[in-house]
């Protein structure tokens, strides 16, 4: 056995191909950490029972960085930005310290990834995301276990299938999921120390839906108790948690079992040596034709690139690190790859490398303003970034979590706020919020504006808002109103930002204001009475004026811009996660792509997230704003990536075997999230490495067969860990668990009155309803004796996103049919569907932003039935010359079928009609109380209804 | 006795009695403190372990002297069994403000700026390590070494200059190996600057304009031109004081005066401490800079000096501020990275410590400096270590 503390196997001894690496495991996530740990540990046991065994040297690669407590970094801003005594800024560094914060940053902790339609948030260190994760270890539900995609065994013969692997399923998975939860001693929150954000999700436990299993505290990988003599079993120092919400930017105190004080701990000490800031490039078979792989990385700390060799890699990047490591190595060796001094051939890979990539349903939203009235002030930043969990029972199962924000960063929170969304990602709770920050600073211009602004002679922009007024037609006062109501609070959300904002800067900049506004008396000669009447008004604004360095304004507007106002403790993190339906990841450029399908799935699943989320900040009395880059952009983020080198049964259906071994190398294994099938809905980080521990396990049994009882080597050694019935059943396997509460926050809907009329007749024969000669002819011929019809309907549609986003637009129509003379008609009371027919345009790329397919309106089929009435009518739609969109959107193709008799023609919808009463009683916004999310949902529908009329209109056809 | 080095090897004695060789033709400036600072007969400390302090560029010992004998009194007044623990040596190289002046003409400016690069401190870090290991019959020595002293020295372990032998605990302050610098030092990484100011024989770069030297009364046009640039930048000082201004301009911040104000209020006192930067010195710092990691002048192998081997085993404390903004942290992260990665448990002795709201000098002007927890406690500590653990 090789002692703790012995030298590591130094480079240029072992990694060549006479002397090459036994193992090499690339990252230290959780996949990465159990690798490393289990195979130092066989290696170590191997040698316990034969001395004479080999050596088998294993080096762990890892891109980013050792941390070490009170070693992370911390963004710190520059003086004159915070609150400072006027002699400690006149000292103070100038640039705000971004470093060792991000990956892009010198290699810093955060790795921010943009793939396209899908933003990805990752950790770059030693122990992986353990340094930045909220700790929380689940065992998803049995139903994810259930799918085909987790059930299906090699059909090939295997190495594997003599060792009787464990199924993955609940059952099979938890003596792997007891070693994790023993090697990361999970702990819950103490009852004592739940802050007040816990008891917040307590209250809200109801909203999900009633009965038992809905509410959890959730096992966490967090010491609450100091350890004796300050150093846990594998004899790394730790203390215990000081509730200071800075789990997801590295913890200063020590207090977070991070994979580098435990599994890591033991792969180190008994001589895995370990290779930080080393970032892989490629694994490719040696070109030879000896069974050895050539590693390539860069060394970031020498700027070179290196290679080693070895007999086995372990890779365990991540979902999406993984993945591109493989989609490089499949091109042929490079120059840039490096000194060759070892020649290799491309990676053969799976078609499907790439494929079945899941965002774990992954949604972020925040409550300002809460006002709950057991809890005093939410303190965001106070306890584990995440203490409670609310289930969302049903099919499409999902969670509910609260998340902490380190007071470090608490500011970038009121990016959510900023005013450069124009609210559209606001959501306030029926009768609450009141006059919002734009308000507050469109009142403070308007204000500004009276100063100069005579009261007999309006200011241009009014007199021109007034003429339009006078310009447009009543009948759109409905829908001018809808938006004018906006306006307004819009025109609250400018004035609190405004006011809220120089509150701050004010504080924030109150040294230097204090010495420039002296300087400034003599100016106000200068500047006049405008400057007295806007300095009462716009501190900021004179400030700018005046200012002698506008570049330190400058830094306060964007900040204005960007974080709008400062963020309190009445505030309120949400998460949300659940199983979600697969894109596939692309390799363009050199760099990672993801194409999502149009999937009604994760439509459905965000969607239902937002409103449970807009239930929960109504609860707490605040408002939802949700994450910008989803409500405007449609582009997701997670940090819970899965998948893209899934695992299958066969080669032709995923990337790796159900042992995660690559189907196309014997000897290169995917050993971290990025095997898995399908996204697991839960925090993934427990399964992640209970999925490695069973795969290594049966790795060790095969290739290390005297290895036995291998994880017993570590100091204090000790058999198989204890089962944990608690954890085991944390979260019910059993879900749903009751049925869900359907949100009781409705999606924006649509709805509109319509009413055609016309002169029909028996028809002569079979009609198609798109022949317009054909319903031509039959018109002219009901002018005489034609029998009177007229369709007055009610079309809405429930949720307006869903009906943009559906292969087929589907709205609901409830009205009646009225046939027969004036005077004595008969009338049927109907109800239906009205179908929006649309083709593909070809050629033209799906929008990224709106997940909008570019498509064109080709026809409005309505189907309407009642007693004894059957109606189907036809709007075509195409371009023929001249100006003929009007008539083609009021011309219905009609065919009646009521009692024995059968009438067809034209039903029309006639100008002061649409004017008057269908345009008047459009309403967006269906049982809504938001006014801008109406608002701009009308934009939305417009966009998307003009836009595929534009279609129609042009040549794109 | 150590072997001479450079053209000139003739013996000098000190005043305090110690025999030492010049280097290029000067000769180093020495201090022991125990019978200044503690009033003790000049050999009252012979059986204490010596600790040689090595200053940054441009300043003097009177770095390690700020507030009442500063780090200096703290070592001599560690007691080990009720004796004295360590004997203090400060050693004045060639950079110095006391042998180099504002600019060359100082009270003991005898140096050749022009020609001198940091492989040339390296000579003087040796010497020092001699003297003081001769002062106590070849015992090993503590070095503590700060900014271009602690790169000179760490140089000095990696080409063999001080076998880690002959060192007893290190403790290298904000820089080592490798050369990082923030976005408001970025000066420091311009390309040509210093090679076209050296073409032009300027000799060094006072950071007075009312200095008396032997050129001109101020900097190069150029240099001046980007000065007056950079003024109007968010990166100037703010407080006003011209030194402050030409320092920050110089190497970036070089102390975060929350916590010295006294000094920092007070011109002269800031006077008394920095000197000029010899332009030949700068332009080697430069070279390091734009690549990353330290490299010997000229050297065709630019990774010729990244071997850690010479590191292995050897008590190690590297040591720097969260503000730092002369040397950015992450030059001391990366050190300590690097010896870590390479060595594996060869490391085990070796420590980091990022000082929380400190930023450069000021850790060792600091007032919090002293107080438990700070910064010389810490130091000391790190020094009172056993070799072998």
């Amino acid at each position: 056995m090789t002692a703790a503390g012995d030298v590591a196997p130094g480079r240029g001894r072992v990694g060549t191909v006479a002397e090459p690496y036994f193992a090499v495991v690339v990252g230290t996530g959780f996949g990465g950490a159990v690798t490393a740990c289990r195979l130092a540990q066989a290696r170590a046991a191997e040698r316990q029972a034969d001395p004479n065994a080999p050596e088998r040297p294993i080096v762990v690669l890892e891109r980013g960085r050792r941390y070490h407590p009170g070693d992370f970094g911390r963004l710190k801003l520059p003086d004159y930005l915070v609150e400072k005594d006027a002699a400690a800024s006149k000292t103070s560094k100038r640039l705000p310290e971004t470093a060792r914060l991000f990956w892009g940053n010198d290699q810093g902790l955060w790795d921010l990834r943009n793939l396209g339609e899908l933003r990805l948030a990752q950790a770059a260190g030693y122990g992986g995301g353990s340094l930045i994760y909220a700790n929380v270890h689940l065992r998803p539900p049995s139903s994810v276990f259930d799918q085909t995609t987790w059930k299906r065994a090699c059909d090939q013969d295997c190495a594997c299938a003599g060792l009787d692997p464990a199924p993955y399923d609940r059952d099979g998975l938890r003596p792997f999921y007891d070693r994790v939860a023993a090697m990361l001693e999970l702990a819950r929150l103490p009852a004592h120390d739940r802050p007040p954000k816990a008891r917040a999700m307590q209250e809200l436990a109801g909203i999900a839906g009633p009965g038992p299993g809905r509410f959890l505290f959730p096992p966490l990988a967090v010491r609450f108790e100091t350890p004796p003599n300050g150093k846990n079993r594998f004899n790394r120092e730790q203390s215990a948690c000081t509730s200071c919400g800075e789990c997801t930017i590295g913890c200063q105190v020590g207090a977070k079992n991070t994979l580098d004080l435990n599994y890591l701990a033991v792969a180190e000490d008994l001589g895995a040596e370990v290779r930080t800031l080393s970032e892989v490039q490629t694994i490719r078979p040696v070109a030879d034709g000896q069974p050895l792989l050539r590693v390539t990385y860069i060394d970031h700390l020498t700027d070179r690139v290196e290679q080693l060799i070895a007999e086995h890699v372990f890779l365990c990047a991540g979902a999406a690190g993984s993945t591109a490591v493989l989609k490089r190595s499949e091109d042929p060796e490079k120059d840039e790859d490096g000194p060759a001094e070892v020649r290799s051939t491309p990676l053969p890979v799976p078609a499907e490398l790439g494929a079945r990539f899941f965002a774990n349903g992954d949604n972020i939203g925040a409550v300002f303003g809460a006002t709950l009235p057991d809890v005093e002030a939410l303190s965001p930043s106070r306890g584990p970034t995440i203490t409670a969990t609310i289930v969302h029972g049903g099919p499409d199962w999902f969670l509910l979590q609260d998340g902490g924000i380190p007071p470090s960063v608490i500011h970038g929170l009121g990016a959510l706020r900023s005013p450069l969304w124009g609210a559209r990602n606001r959501f306030a709770a029926p009768g609450g919020g009141g006059a919002g920050i734009l308000a507050h600073a469109l009142a403070a211009v308007h204000s500004a504006q009276g100063y100069w602004r005579s009261d007999v002679t309006p200011s241009p922009t009014t007199a021109v808002g007034r003429a339009l007024r006078q310009l447009i037609p009543a009948a759109l006062n409905r829908i001018v109103g809808d938006l004018a109501s906006a306006a307004q609070l819009a025109q609250g959300e400018i004035h609190a930002i405004v006011d809220g904002t120089l509150t701050g800067v004010d504080a924030e900049l109150g040294w230097f204001l204090r010495w420039l506004r002296p300087k400034l008396v003599p100016n106000e000669k200068v500047y006049g009475p405008a400057y007295q009447a806007t300095a009462a008004h716009h501190p900021l604004t004179t400030d700018l004026l005046a200012a002698r360095r506008p570049l330190d304004y400058a830094f306060a507007l964007l900040r204005f811009l960007l974080l709008g106002a400062p963020v309190g403790d009445d505030t309120m993190v949400l998460l949300c996660m659940g199983p979600d339906h697969a894109g596939r990841l692309h390799w363009r450029d050199q760099r990672l792509r993801i194409e999502w399908k149009l999937d009604p799935h994760n439509l459905d699943l965000y969607d239902t997230q937002e409103r449970l989320m807009r239930d929960a900040a109504a609860k707490l009395g605040g408002e939802l704003r949700s994450n910008p880059d989803w409500t405007l952009g449609r582009k997701p983020v997670t940090v819970h990536a899965q998948g893209g080198c899934g695992m299958a049964g066969n080669r032709k259906d995923g990337v790796t075997t159900p042992c995660a071994r690559l189907w196309t190398h014997p000897r290169l294994y995917v050993m971290d999230g990025a095997v898995f099938p399908s996204s697991v809905g839960v925090n993934p980080s427990s399964t992640i490495a209970a999925v490695a521990e069973r795969n290594i396990d049966l790795f060790i049994r095969r290739t290390l067969p005297r290895a036995e009882k291998y994880w017993t080597v570590f100091p204090g050694g000790r058999a198989e860990p204890q089962p944990r019935e608690d954890f085991d059943d944390s979260l019910p396997r059993e879900l749903p668990v009751a049925a869900a509460n359907v949100p009781r926050a409705q999606p924006v809907g649509l709805s509109w009155h319509e009413e055609m009329g016309g002169q029909l007749v028996p028809p002569t024969s079979a009609s198609n309803a798109v022949d317009r000669g054909h319903f031509r002819a039959l018109e002219r011929r009901a002018k005489v004796g034609g029998v009177a019809v007229v369709l007055t309907l009610d079309v809405s549609a429930g949720n307006l996103e869903q009906l943009m986003k559906q292969e087929t637009p589907l709205m609901t129509v409830k009205g009646t049919v009225r046939i027969g003379p004036d005077e004595a008609p008969e009338t049927f009371d109907v109800a239906g569907d009205l179908v929006l027919n649309m083709a593909d345009v070809p050629g033209e790329q799906r929008s990224s932003r709106t997940w909008l397919r570019p498509r064109r309106l080709t026809g409005m089929t309505y189907r309407v039935r009642g007693d004894g009435i059957q109606l189907d009518g036809h709007k075509v739609i195409e371009d023929d010359p001249g100006i003929d969109f009007w008539n083609d959107l009021s011309t219905l193709h009609t065919r009646v079928v009521y009692g024995q008799q059968e009438l067809a023609g034209i039903l029309r919808v006639h100008l002061p009609d649409f004017m008057d009463r269908q345009l008047r009683q459009m309403q967006v916004g269906t049982d809504l109380d938001d006014d801008f999310a109406k608002a701009w949902g009308f934009v939305r529908f417009a966009q998307f209804f003009f836009g595929s009329m534009t279609r129609a209109y042009s040549d794109w056809t | 006795m150590p072997t001479p080095t450079g053209p000139d090897s003739s013996n000098q004695v000190t005043r305090d009695g110690i025999t030492s060789q010049r280097c290029d033709g000067e000769l180093p400036f020495w201090e022991v403190w125990s019978h200044r600072l503690a009033n003790e007969a000049p050999d009252a400390r012979a059986g204490a372990e010596p600790v040689l302090l090595i200053h940054a560029a441009t300043l003097a010992r009177d770095m390690f002297l700020v507030r009442n004998g500063g780090f200096v009194k703290a070592l001599l007044d560690v007691k080990r069994e009720g004796r004295p623990q360590f004997d203090v040596l400060t050693l004045d190289w060639r950079s110095s403000k006391r042998l180099f002046g504002d600019y060359g003409e100082g009270a003991k400016g005898r140096a050749k700026p022009d020609q001198y690069r940091l492989d040339d401190v390296v000579h003087d870090v040796r010497n020092g390590l001699d003297v003081a290991a001769a002062r106590h019959g070849g015992a090993r020595v503590h070095v503590v070494a700060h900014c271009i002293g602690a790169a000179a020295t760490s140089q000095a372990i990696v080409t063999g200059a001080v076998p880690p032998s002959r060192l007893a605990n290190v403790v290298l302050s904000t820089i080592a190996l490798f050369y990082r610098v923030g976005l408001d030092g970025v000066l420091k990484t311009a390309e040509n600057v210093m090679a076209a100011f050296e073409a032009q024989g300027v000799a060094a770069l006072s950071p007075y304009a009312d200095f008396d030297g032997p050129a001109s009364q101020d900097w190069p046009v150029a240099f001046k031109d980007m000065y007056n640039m950079w003024l109007e930048t968010i990166f100037q000082h703010g407080c006003g004081i011209d030194l402050c201004n030409r320092l920050w301009f110089m190497y970036g911040g070089d102390y975060r005066a929350d916590d010295m104000q006294d000094i920092h209020g007070s011109p002269e006192l800031l006077r008394q401490q920095f000197g000029a930067m010899p332009v030949g010195l700068y332009r080697h710092v430069i070279d390091n800079c734009r690549r990353g990691w330290a490299g010997a002048w000229d050297s065709t192998d630019p990774r010729q000096l990244l071997n850690p081997e010479p590191f292995r085993g050897l008590p190690l404390t590297l040591i720097t501020g969260t503000e730092n903004q002369v040397w950015h942290r992450d030059s001391i992260d990366r050190m300590h990275e690097w010896l870590h990665r390479e060595l594996g448990s060869g490391a085990r002795n070796i420590r980091k410590r990022v000082f929380e709201d400190y930023g450069h000098v000021d850790l060792w002007w600091s007032r919090r400096a002293h107080e438990p927890g700070q910064v010389f406690p810490y130091l000391i500590d790190a020094l009172k270590r056993p070799p072998d653990v």
